[in-house]
């Protein structure tokens, strides 16, 4: 297994996803990655532009869920699609992070789902030596 | 205040058939009431083998639930409530009102619209109507600007009269559609003020779209007819073509509930509740937080009523423009619309005593019987009707309300069919496959906003409704009136 990733697992109702990486920054990163491949075909967004995401939180599973909120937001409000996110830093209670991507081109572009939330259910950030791991719960 | 050790330290769950169509989980640890399963033997073992049954028991030791925590035989799996659950809740008893038990997508709900034309009118125009009408009604991730942005003075104004607002300050549609909606499309109570700029920034462009999942806009046609004279009230016959729409109050109506999951989390520990699991976070009914919840709550039901009527005008045009006539000549009326994801009071007898209760139905739809005065006067001889949609390629139900409902469920009964299989499994199983083909051959033309969606949503990933609404019919909750054949379907 790689040393950070993400695979979709079986959920009756919804869409559920589970995060590997080597440190909680890097999970942040895998979790937008996760949440591209569940809403469009990410391998064909480009990094043309950039954007700063910061986001604040009472424990590292709210931040979570408000990281991906956030992005979920620039998505469905502007329709720009993540290709990845870099620099991520766990400063106290805040997440900041670069977003890369672009705007919607329909003639590059495949979008699949639209998501209702990112879900508290059963999310627990579990650390191991060397590894972090979470598995999210997406209402669709 | 969470105690995860009472959910998981309770007794194995031990199922009681009660009657041929209804089980009981007698109450076990911190269970106030018992739970009431309705089934059928088959159904019973597709709810066994998840989570489901946990969750009817966990709702059941929520502070002031009345009678019973009930479910729908399409239950499944849902956050904190189970999908299908029904829950009474007494607030002069201290009873709360908890966001899991409306669900993310407020107000979700279907309607259904009859026309004057046969199925010999559409025959060969299907495909034309369907592309019209996804052109006019977008659908899918991010879709927004079906009519022009709404100002955030006029999002307030919106959100406090509902439907009322389409039709009276846009000029889409007519006061019948407003009879024929639930509550006339509008609930009593909402304040715009205890949205966030978040949500109602959310719904400034998202009226008249349909969003993804299992939303959709579909042309059916009515195939069977159960109960003739009922039928012919509500404006069909075999042959007749309707219009079902099936979405909520998308951006908006999320927000509300993430935004308010926060807040009652707070209350929790404010409030001293113990539950079970975290996700039925919830506040007393007579409190801050539970009538900020409950205002918030109204705005996004309004909101989902204004996205239908919206809805509707779009594809009123495009029917009146497909087939060059007026609506007179088109008759393309609501026959009635029903939420299914709410939490609304209502009067209901309890002991021989009548009782203001706050019901939550998620994944249930109200479903009054005949000479129920809450139910609009043309309506009144037949009971509410109650629209519950199968899964695209086989069919969807027509029912009303039967007197067993308000003995049974609080007038509750089922909404859908409830999948079988996870969107994983579904997508598994369709790979390789010419789905949009398979679904042709079927009759059913389908235009979709992502191909992804149409795999996830394709028939064997639904339990057959049919066996749903028998068993709300079975057990004296609910009559069969007609059924439709799906022949267009558009998807988010």
């Amino acid at each position: 297994m790689s040393a950070s990733g993400h695979r979709e697992i079986d959920h009756t109702a919804d869409l559920s996803f589970e995060l590997w990486a080597e440190s909680l920054p890097s999970l942040f990163a895998e979790a937008v990655l996760a949440l591209g491949d569940v809403c469009y075909d990410r391998a064909a967004v480009r990094s043309t532009d950039q954007r700063r995401l910061e986001v604040r939180g009472a424990n590292p599973e709210e931040r979570l869920v408000r990281w991906l909120q956030e992005v979920y937001l620039v998505l469905e409000s502007e329709l720009w699609l993540t290709a990845a996110a870099t620099d991520v830093r766990v400063e106290d209670e805040v997440i900041v992070g670069i977003l890369h991507g672009e705007p919607f081109d329909r003639a590059r572009h495949t979008l699949h789902t639209e998501i209702k939330a990112i879900t508290y259910h059963g999310l627990e950030i579990v650390q191991g030596d060397g590894w972090w791991r979470v598995t999210v719960v997406v209402d669709v | 205040m969470f105690s995860p050790s009472r959910s998981s330290g309770r007794p194995a769950l031990r199922l009681h058939q009660i009657d041929e169509y209804c089980w009981e989980l007698p109450p076990t640890g911190a269970m106030r009431v018992p739970g009431r399963i309705f089934a059928n033997e088959r159904l019973i073992r597709d709810i066994e083998s998840d989570k489901s049954l946990e969750q009817v028991a966990n709702v059941a030791c929520l502070p002031g639930i009345v009678d019973a925590s009930l479910a729908m035989p399409d239950i499944h799996w849902g956050y904190g409530f189970p999908i299908g659950g029904v829950a009474a809740t007494d607030p002069a008893a201290g009873g709360v009102i908890s966001p899991g038990g409306v669900g993310y997508d407020i107000n979700c709900g279907v309607r259904i619209l009859r026309t004057e034309l046969r199925k010999k009118d559409i025959e060969g125009r299907v495909p034309d109507l369907m592309d019209a009408l996804f052109r006019a009604v977008p659908a899918g991730l991010g879709s927004s600007n079906a009519i022009k942005p709404l100002s955030v003075a006029e999002m307030h104004e919106l959100l406090v009269a509902g439907a009322e607002y389409i039709v009276r300050d846009l000029g889409m549609g007519d006061e019948d559609d407003l009879r024929h909606t639930e509550e006339n499309g509008r609930l009593d109570g909402a304040d715009p003020d205890l949205c966030s700029d978040r949500a109602i920034e959310r719904g400034r462009r998202q009226l008249g779209t349909l969003g993804s999942g299992n939303h959709f806009l579909e042309i059916g046609v009515v195939d069977r007819i159960f109960e003739p004279d009922k039928a012919a009230a509500l404006g069909v016959d075999e042959g007749t073509v309707c219009v079902l729409i099936h979405c909520g109050s998308r951006g908006l109506g999320y927000q509300v509930c993430d935004d308010y999951l926060s807040v009652m989390n707070r209350a929790v520990i404010k409030y001293g509740i113990e539950l079970p699991d975290r996700q039925l976070c919830c506040a007393p009914i007579e409190s801050d937080e539970g009538s900020a919840y409950l205002g918030a709550m109204a705005c996004a039901a309004n909101y989902a009523w204004a996205n239908r009527q919206t809805i509707t005008h779009l594809a009123r045009e495009c029917f009146m423009e497909a087939f060059h006539l007026g609506p007179r000549d088109l008759g393309m009326r609501l026959i009635y619309d029903v939420c299914h994801n709410v939490a609304k009071f209502e009067e209901h007898d309890v002991d021989g005593r009548p009782r203001t209760l706050c019901v939550h139905r998620k994944g249930a739809t109200r479903a009054f019987p005949p000479g129920d005065p809450r139910i609009p006067e043309s309506l009144r001889a037949i009971g509410q009707p109650v629209l519950v949609p199968g899964d695209m390629g086989r069919y969807s139900y027509v029912l009303t309300g039967a007197p067993g409902a308000l003995k049974r469920t609080f007038g509750s009964t089922c909404h859908g069919a409830g999948r079988v299989m996870s969107r994983a499994q579904a997508k598994r199983e369709s790979r390789g496959r010419d789905l949009f083909g398979e679904l042709a051959q079927r009759g059913v033309t389908v235009r979709a906003a992502g191909k992804r969606t149409v795999a996830e949503e394709m028939p064997y990933a639904y339990k057959d409704v049919a066996d749903v609404v028998e068993v709300m019919a079975g057990a004296g909750v609910s009559d069969k009136v007609f059924r439709l054949k799906p022949v267009g379907v558009i998807k988010g």
